[in-house]
């Protein structure tokens, strides 16, 4: 079992960072004619501050063990984290116009479905057609309906 | 007001918004019923579909998928023990004891019929209490609307699942996320750390589509755990007249309290059903019965979640305050269409405002006919696997949140917020604080500056106009409840000699 209490409580120490981060940003805000009695860079100064005071009493729950325990199997995770994986090489993909969408989209559906377990061959070929029929229908409507060109 | 009503229900049962209605509601219901998919998820995936039409046909497409989602949750409630959404949990506790006596029939015609009775419940609360309600509100100026936003944003926090530290962390979370971009009095650029991209922040639609969406889809790819399907048996009506007659005062009840919570901010349907629950049980002759596949706890729990959805319709077209997380994308729909959701609503959209109300009536006698006839098909969705849709709906999440501005920059805002999402689940904190806060953050922070500019920096206007003071107050008291609440039985505690049990 992946870790528990000590996943929460890098979660705070996370947050505890992203508040002074913020908090420095608000602080390099310069003040305004308008502010008047409170700029624009006060409310994230706020925010960043109450992160870090708030993670810090999760972090406090969390070593004590009054939070709920995260508790989660290792092979829980691979295929989110594998699927999250295939969707963000997608879109970096689009971003950097290495092969053309649609046919990457389809790949991306059918590989995605034999991780999700489409594995037999009846398996296979559902995955192949969802991949095929579920491209062509959002090419058809983006494209030819709402216009929207991806490349 | 009535002949506004009787107009709008003339314009929404002609042919084109009736089908949607249909469509929508049928949706819902399709979603609402296939565990692991719920309604948020299609109302945001349906968001960008409904760019360019009239606004009303887009609240007729997506207050049927509301109505049905939280209706067709009962459905794997009953045959698989799984709730389809939060608001279904407590019908679990009942109706899968009675599909395994063999009553599956029975307890999902119940909970059909108690649903379809607490939406008309809630209906009417819509259509009684929305005029008034808004009347109230145009008396409302910078100061009231900031001190408003404070007090739903407390309560939020407080009644979240879970510590109220993590639902504050939650709900700073969302206010953090709404802050990047552009200052909305002084337009001074801020936390945008040097990116172009961040000038805008971050787009509402990716930020919902990747919350709602994306981390449910990707925490549906891990394996499923073996469950139970319960099949029906026999089709045809199980239940009579009478069986609702002889429950009249439970249903009508249960509907009331879940039309209160759902007025509400941000509590939602589940927090509705669990009170209405607790409710029928304290006062039923059988509360022993309660667990085992008692009626009644059916009954309670799906009049109650329906009728939250008609209740959060208030808060949001009266005073733009959003009821439950799906009237977050609600107010984004109408934000996208240039419709502001609050007060003046009735006066400058009032085909809007009525559009809601006729719109609810429609679904949900289409989601009560539907369901009924349509039991042992929906029983069938139990069987559809995830490992096809998956994929394919998280292609549909990247087109449509490409399809908003053109720009592959919301398309990773959707994915990190997705993550953020899928963060959320692991780590046991609640959404609703964090898109409420995200949603009304904007709102919030320009009555908040506005009132200070007129009141020439003075804070103490906040307590001393009668409106803004009142919800202040409120707002302060239930910050300091949890804090007090433990400082008083830790004193009892003391007095009495015992230690007192730690709470969250």
């Amino acid at each position: 079992m992946i870790g528990t209490r000590a996943i929460a409580a890098t979660a705070a120490l996370g947050g505890i960072g992203l508040g002074i981060v913020v908090f420095r940003a608000g602080a390099a805000v310069p003040p305004s004619f308008l502010d008047s009695g409170f700029g624009s860079g006060l409310l994230p100064q706020c925010v960043g501050g109450a992160l870090v005071v708030l993670s810090a009493l999760w972090l406090l729950e969390s070593v004590r063990g009054a939070s709920v325990p995260v508790t989660f199997a290792a092979r829980e995770v691979f295929r989110p984290v594998v699927l999250t994986a295939l969707f963000a090489a997608l879109l970096v993909n689009l971003e950097l116009h290495l092969l053309p969408f649609y046919p990457t989209a389809a790949a991306f559906v059918f590989l995605s479905a034999v991780l999700l377990g489409a594995r037999s061959r009846r398996g296979l070929l559902l995955a192949g057609l969802a991949a095929l029929g579920s491209t062509l229908l959002v090419w058809v409507v983006f494209t030819q309906i709402f216009l929207v060109i991806l490349e | 007001m009535i002949a506004d009503l009787a107009a709008s229900f003339g314009t929404i049962l002609m042919p084109h918004p009736l089908a949607l209605i249909v469509l929508g509601t049928v949706l819902g219901v399709i979603v609402g019923a296939i565990p692991g998919l719920n309604g948020g998820m299609l109302v945001a995936l349906s968001l960008p579909l409904t760019f360019g039409w009239d606004p009303l046909n887009a609240i007729c497409l997506l207050v049927g998928e509301y109505v049905g989602s939280i209706a067709g949750g009962l459905v794997s409630a009953t045959l698989l023990n799984i709730p389809g959404s939060p608001s279904n949990l407590m019908t679990t506790l009942d109706a899968m004891p009675m599909a395994k006596r063999g009553q599956a029939t029975r307890a999902l015609q119940l909970g059909v019929v108690a649903s379809f009775i607490g939406g008309m419940v809630s209906w009417v609360a819509l259509v009684t209490l929305s005029p008034p309600l808004a009347a109230f509100a145009l008396r409302f100026g910078a100061h009231e609307y900031f001190a408003l936003v404070f007090a739903a944003m407390a309560l939020i926090a407080l009644l979240s699942n879970g510590s109220m530290v993590r639902g504050l962390i939650a709900g700073v979370l969302g206010i953090l996320a709404a802050l990047p971009g552009l200052d909305p009095v002084t337009a001074q650029t801020r936390l945008t750390f040097g990116f172009d991209s961040m000038l805008g922040g971050f787009d509402l639609l990716a930020v919902l589509i990747g919350v709602f969406a994306v981390s449910q889809l990707v925490a549906d790819a891990a394996p499923p755990k073996a469950v139970e399907i319960v099949r029906i048996r026999s089709g045809g009506l199980a239940v009579g007249l009478r069986d609702f007659v002889r429950s009249w005062f439970n249903l009508l009840r249960s509907s009331v309290i879940g039309t209160w919570v759902g007025i509400l901010p941000g509590v939602g349907g589940s927090v509705g059903s669990i009170m209405a629950y607790a409710a029928a049980r304290g006062m039923s002759r059988n509360p022993s019965e309660f667990g085992k596949g008692s009626e009644e706890g059916v009954l309670a729990s799906e009049a109650a979640n329906n009728a939250t959805i008609g209740g959060a319709i208030i808060p949001m077209i009266t005073m733009g305050i959003p009821g439950s997380i799906i009237d977050v994308i609600l107010i984004a729909a109408l934000t996208i269409h240039n419709i502001r959701p609050g007060p003046l609503l009735f006066d400058t959209n009032p085909e809007i405002v009525y559009g809601f109300m006729s719109t609810l009536l429609v679904a949900n006698v289409v989601m009560l006919v539907f369901m009924l006839g349509a039991l042992r098909f929906l029983a069938r969705l139990m069987d559809v696997p995830k490992t096809y849709l998956v994929p394919v709906l998280l292609i549909f999440c990247l087109i449509g949140t490409y399809a908003v501005n053109n720009r592959l920059f919301d398309v990773w805002t959707m994915l990190a917020f997705g993550l953020i999402g899928l963060g959320f689940r692991g780590l046991r904190l609640p959404i609703a604080p964090f898109v409420i806060g995200f949603i009304l953050t904007p709102l919030g922070e320009f009555n908040m500056r506005s009132a200070l500019i007129s009141s020439e920096g003075n804070w103490l206007d906040f307590f001393t106009r009668p409106i803004a003071g009142v919800f202040m107050v409120m707002g302060l008291a239930l910050l300091a409840a949890p804090a007090v609440s433990a400082l008083v039985k830790r004193r009892r505690a003391r007095l009495a000699g015992t230690t007192p049990a730690p709470d969250g």
